[in-house]
């Protein structure tokens, strides 16, 4: 038998040679080699959040924490806490108060490190002329900016993720990268998320926001306390929204928007707490949802403490 | 000092409606019982008993805190002011980026 002689210049180039070769070397383009450290490959790897138990879990939050440190030169702790047994999250807002100031809207982009330019807020304050209908959002106004608020004749109304029981943003994500947990908050696993905003379009509320650009945020203005489905600095091209304050909440505190209301129209509680101020506003005031004929259950109750 | 207190709260009202003329350091209601300043919201409760119904419950007012645990509790005082008790109006934070102007 003839020996074929074999050596690189040699090799004969056939069709399947060619195939070959070609597919190694679009698959070393696609995958940024440059940065193949293990970090990369683990969150390359990464296993659905629902489906980890709880080692697997600390694993992750010890990569994110790692990569934290390296990208902002500062200390961030991300959390995991469950949803607590026997509590469903409800919100109240005082329509007979508010007075359209903004502070809620600042306090939570404090709380929750949104990007600061290109700009994300997760609650929007819309203003409506008095005596107008006002549940046709399309009518609003959310660019006021006069010297002093509330202007006569006008009302405030803000509108943020009202936690539905049943959200159509979940049934139309894909990747199922958000859900609803048992406490009743809908929160967006950021590294599931594949960006393509499907969530956002059946959102009736408009509560979801998109990191068009990486989130812009200086080092020195983050907070430092997170939670891996809340407020944990975000990547480009991933949908974010309102969670209650998932790092506050499930530690027993207010959210960052209930404590930083002027004038106090902001209340929130546990809704299967029949001693609760959400149970007792819901029982004793007039109490609307947002778009209710939706079927979307909200659990952010608008109400008006005065009963006129 | 007295002098430069308006009073803009109740029509035809006047300090001692409030304050007890016997000993200032106290509050004195209209059926004659003396109150602390700590325990001044029953001298408002008298003439705003629907809004202290709604204070004592968590709905009127403002609570800090835990949801679930230790709250701080806001007295009717720490938000208004009893000789002129309406919220005055305050400037608003800056609006949202109009798409328009995002360059």
């Amino acid at each position: 038998m003839k020996k074929r002689e074999r050596n690189r210049m040699e090799i004969p180039v056939n069709r399947r040679t060619f195939l070959k070769g070609a597919a190694l070397g679009l698959a070393a383009t696609a995958l940024p080699l440059n940065k193949a450290d293990a970090s990369f490959w683990e969150a390359f790897f990464q296993k659905y959040y629902r489906e980890m138990n709880d080692e697997e879990k600390k694993k992750v939050i010890q990569r994110l924490e790692k990569e934290y440190l390296q990208k902002y030169k500062k200390e961030i702790k991300v959390g995991d806490e469950k949803a607590l047994p026997g509590v469903l999250f409800g919100y109240g807002l005082d329509l007979s108060r508010c007075i359209g100031c903004r502070r809620c809207v600042y306090a939570c982009v404090d709380e929750n490190n949104q990007s600061k330019d290109p700009q994300i807020h997760w609650i929007t304050v819309l203003r409506f002329k008095k005596g107008e209908k006002f549940t046709d959002l399309e009518e609003s106004e959310k660019y006021y900016n006069p010297k002093e608020v509330p202007e006569p004749g006008y009302f405030y109304m803000p509108v943020q993720c009202q936690q539905c029981e049943k959200p159509p943003c979940v049934k139309a994500c894909p990747t199922q990268a958000t859900w609803k947990d048992p406490d009743g908050i809908v929160v967006v696993d950021y590294n599931w998320c594949i960006g393509c905003r499907y969530c956002m379009a059946a959102c009736p509320y408009g509560a979801r926001r998109f990191n068009w650009a990486a989130p812009n945020r200086k080092p020195e203005e983050l907070n430092t306390n997170t939670h891996y489905l809340g407020n944990r600095p975000r990547y480009k091209g991933v949908v974010e929204k309102c969670t209650f304050c998932i790092q506050r909440t499930r530690n027993g505190k207010y959210p960052a928007c209930v404590e930083a209301c002027p004038v106090g129209a902001r209340k929130f509680g546990n809704l299967l707490d029949p001693g609760s101020e959400m149970r007792y506003l819901i029982e004793h005031k007039r109490v609307f949802r947002l778009k209710e004929d939706l079927n979307t259950y909200p659990k952010f109750y608008y109400f008006f403490a005065y009963g006129r | 000092m007295h002098q430069e207190i308006l009073l803009n709260h109740m029509p035809d009202g006047w300090c001692f409606d409030c304050h007890n003329p016997d000993n200032r350091d106290t509050l004195r209601l209209a059926n004659g019982k003396i109150v602390s300043f700590q325990e001044s919201y029953y001298l408002c409760a008298q003439c705003h008993g629907t809004v202290f119904r709604d204070w004592k419950v968590g709905l009127h007012g403002k609570r800090t805190g835990m949801w679930d645990g230790e709250k701080q509790y806001l007295l009717c005082v720490h938000c208004h002011w009893p000789h002129d008790p309406v919220f005055k109006p305050i400037k608003p934070l800056p609006p949202p980026v109009k798409p328009s102007d995002i360059r």
